[in-house]
């Protein structure tokens, strides 16, 4: 079937198809951020948490 | 038939942009060509690109021009000017010059019969407004395959929403080459503008989403087919987009579609290796930031490997690079990279003797930019090129800058340097030999793990 299995090797979060029209789909082409701001928003969805905090 | 063939005639010239029906089909070319002509002119104040088309698609003999008493190289030749055009007044059909100049092409050489596909490739950027329902409104009955999608809104003359068009992308692979087609070559011709590069990524990358789920679907080896098809099917694209200069927002878009297919797992060894020298080969100042998001999107990916020689090459070519990894590894996991580029930069030390790579490497396990098992393999791997060191003149300058960067690799007070001194005690390297082979003491006394305390 084509249910989501668990994948331990890959951690890369699962992102939806909704959670990607939420990046884009805000207004018509001309008003839309920067490509770079878009950029990091979709990597960020991608992106596995970093691996040390580091905190100062 | 006569007065059938004049109906026909004066139903075809009322198709127009701006005007009702009715006004139109009593327009002569005349009227109309001074009206567009004076858009065309702002167009050439405002872009100087715009001037050459004075000498053909907007010359006063262009009133005179009738397609269809034109041969056919005469209308091919017609066609890529009038494309050309199109590309250029791409970012400025929203305004009234840019709308004016259009409504010549359409009235004059009915590019909305003749050029259905590349006016309405050219429109879609602006598929939610007004304009967009009045080109589809006079569109001919039979519109280009790809663009099917849209019948039920030209039916309706309703605004085709966004969700429609990123369904095509994913469903019609047909569109989604035409689409990057016609983003390559507007790229290429130097006719880009940022709204419609902010469209076809965001159009692309959900569809590539998309495609890689429905690919998902089915047996496991129709799945690899299915992947294997979208990643081919992207790739002419990718590469294109990321092989071309001086186009930051054409380059981040490729980024933002290679880092979906990656995430998704789609690529392969062999072409993440290929596409990793894509990101950085052509990368520029203002895309490096970028890039190396990108770059760590595709090692976590790639599982913990040495960087590939291309790759190590660029990167050491930026500097400060490994505080700029410490930034990004705040936002997200870059170990794979730092710990790929560690092995890397030993792997290079072996042929060149490189102080920055030393100190680039010292720096990234001081950054506690890897995980403790990454950085017992890495200081495992520099003790190994330690221990191989012989006395050839290369490797004989590069024994104190070793030696130096394992002692201070040892003095590392937090939890990084107990890792580091425990993989001393574990590894098969003779300490003692090596030790003497770079004229230092890499064990610290009292903080060794496996050597008692000397008071």
């Amino acid at each position: 079937d084509g249910s989501d299995d668990e994948d331990d090797e890959n951690d890369a979060p699962v992102v939806t198809q909704q959670q990607l029209a939420e990046v884009f789909d805000i207004g018509p082409s001309f008003a839309l951020p920067p490509m770079e701001e878009m950029f990091y928003l979709v990597a960020g969805l991608f992106s596995s948490k970093p691996l040390t905090q580091i905190v100062s | 038939t006569n007065s059938l063939n004049l109906k026909a005639q004066k139903a075809a010239h009322s198709k127009s942009l701006i005007f009702e029906p009715r006004v139109a089909a009593s327009q002569s070319f005349n009227t109309l060509y001074n009206l567009c002509h004076e858009g065309f002119q702002e167009l050439c104040l405002l872009d100087r690109r715009f001037l050459e088309f004075q000498r053909n698609i907007f010359n006063e003999r262009s009133q005179d021009q009738d397609r269809t008493q034109m041969t056919e190289a005469e209308n091919e030749k017609l066609n890529q000017r009038l494309e050309s055009f199109l590309g250029l007044v791409g970012g400025r059909v929203r305004l009234t010059p840019g709308a004016k100049a259009v409504e010549w092409l359409v009235r004059r050489f009915r590019i909305h019969e003749y050029n259905t596909h590349f006016l309405l490739t050219t429109f879609l950027p602006y598929h939610t407004l007004p304009i967009f329902s009045t080109l589809m409104s006079i569109l001919p009955s039979r519109i280009p395959s790809e663009y099917k999608f849209l019948e039920p809104y030209i039916r309706s003359l309703t605004p085709p929403p966004r969700h429609a068009i990123v369904k095509a992308a994913i469903n019609a692979p047909t569109f989604t080459t035409s689409l990057n087609s016609y983003v390559i070559r507007v790229s290429r011709s130097q006719q880009h503008y940022p709204a419609l590069l902010a469209f076809w990524a965001g159009v692309m990358t959900e569809a590539v989403g998309g495609m890689m789920d429905k690919s998902r679907s089915g047996r496991k080896g129709v799945q690899h087919d299915n992947e294997q098809n979208v990643i081919l099917r992207m790739l002419p694209t990718l590469n294109a987009g990321l092989g071309m200069k001086h186009n930051r927002d054409l380059r981040i878009g490729c980024y933002m579609l290679l880092s979906v297919m990656a995430s998704k797992g789609g690529l392969d060894d062999k072409i993440l290796v290929a596409m990793m020298e894509a990101v950085v080969l052509g990368w520029e100042f203002d895309t490096i930031t970028s890039g190396l998001v990108c770059l760590s999107m595709l090692t976590q990916q790639r599982g913990s490997k040495r960087l590939p020689r291309k790759v190590t090459k660029e990167l050491t070519k930026i500097e400060g690079l490994p505080t700029l990894l410490l930034q990004l590894s705040k936002q997200r996991r870059v170990d794979k990279l730092a710990y790929g580029l560690s092995l890397a930069l030993i792997e290079r030390l072996k042929k060149k003797s490189n102080l920055h790579a030393l100190s680039d490497i010292q720096e990234i396990i001081q950054d506690q930019l890897l995980s403790d098992v990454q950085v017992s393999v890495v200081v495992k791997a520099l003790l190994l090129t330690a221990h191989q060191i012989d006395d050839n003149l290369n490797q004989i300058t590069l024994r104190p800058l070793l030696a130096s960067t394992l002692v201070a690799l040892t003095q590392f007070s937090s939890h990084t340097g107990d890792v580091v001194r425990s993989t001393l005690g574990d590894t098969d390297v003779d300490i003692d030999e090596l030790e003497m082979k770079l004229q230092t003491t890499i064990r610290q006394i009292g903080v060794t793990g496996q050597q008692t305390e000397d008071e």
